[in-house]
């Protein structure tokens, strides 16, 4: 018997849901892909895993009332076309971000028309910023961005100074005081690390 | 692979040969890409709306919150006006329902909804209010709970009180649901299960947390 105190001070634990998901970020997204193909998903973990994703790219791409209607929209649909996700042809976050890029172009594209009628010239050029292939690019942008935010930060830290900041790995075991070798294969199995998660399984 | 793979030069090459696409998506990014914004609550809650009022629809009004109870937030997701009737009616009967010994007064078919424990799913169970000679007691009649599911925790029996507009106001512990245990739990004092009619059963951890996990696997509201 656990009674909570009627009225007040019954709040969740922060960590609430994430009780849920492993340690082990590669093998809870592969389950978690792997119930949401067979109709056992959990919405909210799934929304958990993937929010960050789908929000940050529609908040690149588009004003930020339409970024939250966008989003919600996303797994929204997601939920309702749930048994056509198919992982065999790529993992869930890339599907919900298939989902996100033909949902932000729609939105774009209806934008454009409604300028169009108006003919009101700012809106139009407004509108027209981001073009298909901008937001194909913003997509790989932020699957590659929320992917690295998920490495250990060790991993995390030399990725982004050998390829963001652009440094030489001497530079870097020279500014993190790392020796050399480590630098070197800390940034080879972060990217391997990454290679897994972005990896769209053909087979 | 060369004879010697863990060579600095080779882990140069092997970077170079078999990472050039990530590496490349890597240098495509600014210091400002990498700036994520964490998503405003309030999509979550457009989104179990959404979903509540679809669900409704589609099983002809099942008398459960399709909202999940990950957040405390997520108690204020509104119960379907479905349910809201059906508790109006659950009320009303219960009002004017005399009491025999040992009558059931009122049941729950309780489902899995979106947002649950996916563990629920599998689970099949119902609820009955049941009068007792004058004492209030939850029947549980299981055909599947998961009480194999993990050592550390929990299958715990709740009582959810929502307002009219099936906002969550208040929630109480029946105890735990044993595999071998009694399914019959009283109705503590001071919680009038006319005003508490939303039976959830949630997974709880040991973990000392006496509060609701959010966790929950199957839940419904009493009907007559």
């Amino acid at each position: 018997m656990a009674p909570s105190p009627p009225g007040l001070g019954w709040g969740w634990p922060s960590f609430g849901y994430h009780r849920l998901v492993a340690a082990d970020h590669s093998t809870t997204s592969e389950s978690l892909d792997a119930a949401f193909a067979a109709g056992h998903a959990d919405l909210r973990a799934v929304y958990d895993a993937h929010a960050k994703l789908v929000y940050n790219l529609c908040r690149r791409a588009l004003d930020p009332h339409a970024a939250n209607d966008v989003t919600q929209d996303v797994f929204v649909s997601a939920w309702k076309a749930r048994d056509q996700f198919d992982p065999a042809r790529g993992n869930l976050g890339q599907w919900l971000v298939g989902i996100t890029k033909r949902r932000i172009i729609d939105h774009l594209r209806s934008e454009r028309r409604h300028a169009d009628r108006r003919a009101d010239e700012d809106t139009y050029i407004q509108a027209d910023v981001h073009s298909e292939p901008s937001v194909d690019r913003l997509a790989d942008k932020m699957l590659v961005a929320t992917v690295l935010e998920q490495l250990p930060d060790r991993s995390r830290t030399v990725i982004h100074m050998a390829y963001v900041d652009d440094l030489t790995h001497q530079q870097i075991a020279e500014q993190t005081g790392l020796p050399l070798g480590t630098v070197k294969s800390d940034i080879r199995r972060g990217l391997q690390r990454l290679r897994q998660q972005l990896e769209v399984n053909h087979g | 692979m060369a004879d010697d793979p863990t060579s600095d030069r080779n882990i140069e090459r092997n970077i170079d040969a078999d990472f050039a696409d990530i590496e490349a998506l890597l240098r495509d990014l600014d210091a400002s890409d990498l700036e994520l914004e964490t998503p405003p609550d309030t999509i979550w809650q457009g989104i179990a709306e959404q979903l509540d009022l679809d669900e409704t629809r589609a099983s002809g009004g099942a008398p459960v919150l399709a909202a999940p109870f990950g957040r405390r937030r997520s108690w204020m997701v509104p119960l379907t006006a479905a349910a809201a009737v059906i508790v109006i009616i659950a009320v009303s009967v219960l009002a004017v329902t005399g009491s025999p010994s040992s009558t059931e007064l009122a049941s729950a078919e309780l489902s899995f909804a979106p947002g649950f424990d996916p563990v629920g799913a599998e689970a099949e169970a119902s609820a009955a209010l049941v009068d007792d000679d004058g004492a209030e007691l939850i029947r549980i009649d299981d055909d599947q709970l998961p009480f194999e599911l993990d050592e550390d925790a929990s299958l715990e029996l709740w009582l959810i009180e929502a307002d009219a507009d099936g906002n969550v106001v208040d929630l109480v512990s029946l105890g735990d649901i044993e595999a071998d245990g009694d399914r019959t739990f009283p109705v503590p004092e001071g919680y009038d299960p006319a005003v508490f009619t939303v039976v959830d059963i949630s997974i709880e951890p040991h973990d000392g947390d006496p509060t609701h996990s959010g966790r929950s696997i199957l839940r419904g509201a009493l009907t007559a």
